[in-house]
């Protein structure tokens, strides 16, 4: 299990991590999101025990991590600017990563061989397209069979072939030997599919917290038609994020369950009523919309 | 393919092998120019004298001598070489990520880097040491000491010089930074030195230019010229004890380096990978120096090309100008931006200020370093040169050590006297014209530009040296009682004084071993001619007969024979020798610190040139002859001198200056 609490970190006088607080659970796939400058690889390096925290604790199974190399040997990280080695193929990092993680597997590279077969394992890897920068780190990863696997932007540049399996093999570890993921993306589309936790971040701390059916079930989106063409006055303890309205249909995102808030909107008789689940990318949108960070129209 | 597994104490230890193996693979080209270099420096050498000419002893050891002090330099450019390399990932933040999210400490990443960094330099140098006393062995001509040296100096010096750029390395996060920083880090101490001489003789009256630049200190922290000195100091050549220096000094400082670096990087924060300076303290620390050093740089530059007719006030105005951009400059290396004006102006402008009334201070003397005597009880002896004084002759310029009490209490008194009058002597310097060096005939001078130089060796051993440029004497302040021309006026007229002068420049130097001077010939020149024309190194023109009256004591040469001089034999060169020492002894020859009236009338415008030789003793017992030529002038108060000139008929000789 990771365990952040509240982290703090400044880089010249610049706050990037403010009291962040978050919990990955062993086993879990832990999808990170939140707006460019959120803080996101920032507390993934804390994770990885590249930086040290001003204040606060980041712990791995419950020891720092910081300069921490049990907890190193734990952890493979594939950063969202990959960095090998000048003339380095992915068959030379493999050596050199073999003599730095203890269950580094060359049975495992071997097996992988075949599944990242476009990748020339003798080749410099600097000399790799970008996709197949990530396959080699990718492959090199997974032969270190780490307990946990700390992915920023992990399939930026993957073609949807190989996106697919790369999560195919991300799943199965977390399946086959509990594997804990934490990944940070932007693809919210794909971390819907694969995540099974959700943490949102937005300047430095983590905003909303959850499983993602929680999340899911915690936020509606409420397509209602009512008697008069104009909303009615709705409940002040009713929380709305959000309101828009297309011609006489109104579509509101409102904070509750679905069969609770379509029971309190009852008792205006509208015409039409209709919950629809929220999509993650929804829920990040309109979550980070009370944060002053919303999509903006722009006056032309 | 090695299926291995490691033991865990390889992960999470001090030392990584395979980081270690990397590292040799990684930087060959490094250690692998480094050993041609070396190869070429010995066995290639070697062998090629061997081919040519057949080994010989002290070619070889001249071989070896040079390859020794090439070591130095090969150090200075091949441990910035190797720190940059080993240590570069710690300018990227990629790199750093990978590196250090590697299950490895930090003390473990930085052990195994500089080990590698020793392994570039020790392997190589053994491999270079074996073939080279192979080589020697095989010529039969074998110099291990020297061998041992050139090992011991090309192990401790690339390892000093790397354990230097290693220090320097965890306190920049910028692969090009290094270097510079190395470079300018290397020479900062004696830069300053220099550039603070400069300033000091600018602003301080008596500052002694080179006070600063020539001290121990700023060599000591100077290590490529520290290194040098060490290994260069004594006339026996490269010896065991130069060697022990610099490997001592070397294993040292390399130490407190290393141990310096270990410190700052088990503190670096990673996220400082691209910034010039990564350590919180040090970045205003930084700054402001940068300020500083190019405040003193570049005020001096401005100053001395284009403003120096303005006066010192704009020497300081430019200081303090420059040091407000230099700091500018620093701030936007820090901020990675140039615009740094809003954020910046008020540290700028406080170092701007503080600048300012710093050498404004030192300029008012606020230390009290202009008026600063010693206490004599303190001094164990002065030094006191560049007073030139008239006749021009061996006695021209007073250049003495004094150790006796009395000398020194002396010498402080004319010390004082001359701070006393400190205000004229500092406006002399700054604004010469107004002085009137001679009368209005142009025959007598009035004043003349004089330098004192003061070395004092105190109790303690340490050396305070003053420096009075220009001390302008005037004829009115010679006759004042207790100025500090009339001081220096009684001192130069010292008998005892001119009796050491003059004999300063024989090895020996003192007055009883002058007496074992045997005159072995000389020569009067600018004599009066026999037709009583007078000409710079005339001749004088004798008959035969003449020749022959004189022919005991003196030889008259023809002109154009062997010597446009008037020639003396030895006899009558020793014989004005004889009494040119009674005439010191006795306190009879004059010295004037103006060319005036009273010196021209006392003395001849003739030099009388003796050659003395003496017996030598070298350190193996060994006796030799030295020979020196000896000029004096002759005065008319030398009344044994006037004698013997007399005597061998030739005062009549002597050429008078024509007064009008």
């Amino acid at each position: 299990m990771i365990q952040v609490q509240n982290v703090v970190k400044d880089f010249d006088g610049f706050r990037a991590l403010d009291g962040l607080s978050m919990t990955v659970p062993t086993g879990a796939i832990y999808g990170l999101v939140g707006p460019n400058g959120a803080g996101k690889s920032t507390v993934l390096r804390h994770i990885t025990g590249v930086y040290q925290q001003d204040s606060g604790l980041v712990l791995v199974d419950g020891e720092q991590a910081y300069e921490n190399p049990a907890v190193k040997a734990k952890v493979a990280n594939i950063p969202d600017d990959l960095y090998y080695f000048v003339s380095a193929s992915t068959y030379d990092m493999a050596k050199f990563y073999q003599g730095f993680y203890p269950k580094f597997d060359w049975a495992r590279y071997e097996k992988l061989k075949e599944v990242f077969h476009t990748v020339e394992e003798k080749r410099p890897i600097r000399r790799l397209s970008k996709g197949m920068q990530k396959q080699a780190a990718f492959w090199l990863a997974m032969c270190c069979r780490p307990e946990i696997l700390v992915l920023d932007e992990p399939v930026d540049g993957l073609d949807p072939v190989m996106r697919r399996q790369v999560w195919s093999l991300l799943m199965s570890d977390v399946a086959q030997d509990g594997t804990t993921v934490l990944v940070s993306s932007h693809n919210l589309r794909e971390l819907e599919d694969v995540c099974d936790h959700v943490g949102i971040l937005s300047r430095g701390k983590v905003l909303v917290e959850r499983s993602l059916s929680d999340l899911q079930e915690n936020l509606v989106k409420m397509q209602v038609v009512f008697q008069t063409k104009e909303m009615p006055e709705l409940p002040g303890d009713m929380e709305v994020l959000n309101v828009q309205q297309v011609g006489r249909i109104h579509t509101l995102i409102v904070r509750g369950r679905a069969d609770e808030i379509t029971n309190r909107l009852a008792v205006y008789q509208p015409i039409l009523m209709d919950a629809l689940p929220l999509t993650l990318e929804e829920i990040f949108i309109y979550e980070l919309g009370g944060e002053g960070y919303e999509v903006i129209e722009p006056k032309l | 393919m090695k299926l291995s597994s490691r033991s865990s104490e390889q992960f999470h230890g001090w030392f990584n092998l395979t980081l270690f193996k990397k590292n040799v693979t990684r930087f060959w080209p490094i250690w692998g120019i480094y050993t041609a270099i070396l190869a070429f420096l010995l066995p290639v050498e070697l062998l090629l004298e061997l081919s040519d000419y057949g080994l010989r002893g002290n070619r070889v050891t001249s071989i070896q001598n040079f390859a020794t002090m090439a070591m130095p330099i090969l150090g200075l450019l091949f441990g910035v070489m190797t720190a940059m390399a080993l240590f570069s990932y710690l300018m990227n933040s990629r790199s750093v990520q990978l590196l250090h999210s590697l299950p490895i400490r930090r003390e473990g990443l930085f052990l195994t880097n500089w080990l590698s960094g020793l392994a570039f330099f020790l392997v190589p140098n053994l491999v270079i040491f074996l073939l080279s006393a192979l080589i020697e062995a095989g010529a039969g001509v074998q110099d291990f000491t020297g061998l041992c040296l050139w090992l011991t100096t090309a192990t401790v010096c690339p390892m000093f010089f790397f354990c230097l750029a290693l220090c320097i390395a965890m306190f920049t996060g910028h692969i090009l930074a290094l270097p510079v920083f190395y470079g300018i880090l290397n020479a900062l101490v004696i830069g300053l030195c220099l550039l603070m001489d400069f300033a000091g003789d600018l602003l301080l009256y008596n500052y002694d230019g080179g006070m600063l630049v020539s001290s121990d200190f700023a060599r000591w922290c100077t290590p490529i010229y520290q290194l040098y000195h060490m290994l260069a100091s004594g006339s026996d050549g490269i010896t065991t004890g130069n060697v022990f220096g610099v490997a001592c000094y070397c294993i040292v400082l390399g130490a407190v380096f290393t141990f310096i670096a270990l410190g700052v990087y088990r503190l670096r924060q990673l996220e400082r990978a691209g910034d010039v300076i990564t350590v919180g303290w040090l970045r205003p620390v930084f700054q402001m120096g940068l300020g500083v050093c190019v405040g003193l740089l570049f005020g001096l530059v401005l100053y001395s090309n284009f403003f120096r007719s303005f006066g010192v006030g704009i020497y300081i105005l430019l200081v303090a100008l420059c040091a407000a951009i230099g700091a500018f400059a620093g701030q936007m290396l820090l901020k990675k931006t140039l615009r740094v004006f809003a954020d910046g102006w008020r540290s700028c402008l406080a170092l701007s200020l503080v600048m300012a009334a710093a050498l404004w201070g030192v300029r008012s003397d606020l230390l009290g370093f202009q008026r600063w005597v010693p206490d004599p009880a303190k001094v164990q002896s002065v030094e006191f040169r560049g007073v030139r004084t008239y006749p021009d002759d061996d006695g021209r310029y007073l250049e003495l050590e004094f150790t006796q009490p009395e000398d020194i209490e002396r010498i402080v008194e004319l010390h004082k006297a001359l701070n006393a009058d400190l205000p004229t002597l500092r406006v002399n310097k700054e604004h010469r014209s107004g002085i009137y060096y001679w009368d209005s005939k142009g025959q007598y001078e009035l004043a003349s530009d004089q330098y004192l130089r003061i070395y004092y060796t105190m109790a303690d051993g340490s050396v305070v040296s003053r420096w009075y440029d220009p001390a302008i004497v005037r004829a009115e302040e010679i006759e004042q009682s207790g100025t500090w021309a009339s001081l220096l006026d009684e001192l130069v007229n010292d008998p005892a004084v001119i009796e050491q002068n003059y004999l300063r420049y024989f090895e020996r130097g003192s007055a009883a071993d002058a007496a074992d001077m045997k005159a072995t010939g000389g020569w009067i020149s600018r004599t009066v001619q026999a037709d009583g024309r007078m000409e710079s190194s005339a001749n004088v023109e004798v008959t035969a007969a003449e020749a022959e009256e004189y022919a005991t004591d003196v030889e008259l040469m023809p002109a154009g024979t062997e010597s446009s001089d008037l020639e003396l034999t030895a006899g009558g060169a020793q014989k004005l020798w004889d009494a040119f020492r009674e005439d010191l002894a006795a306190g009879r020859v004059e010295r004037y610190l103006l060319d005036d009236k009273a010196r021209q009338e006392n003395c001849y415008v003739s030099d009388i040139h003796i050659t003395l030789s003496w017996t030598v003793i070298d350190k193996e017992g060994h006796r030799g002859t030295e020979s020196m030529d000896f000029t004096f002038t002759p005065e008319k108060s030398q009344t044994s001198v006037m004698a013997v000139l007399e005597e061998l008929g030739l005062k009549d000789n002597l050429r008078q200056r024509e007064t009008n």
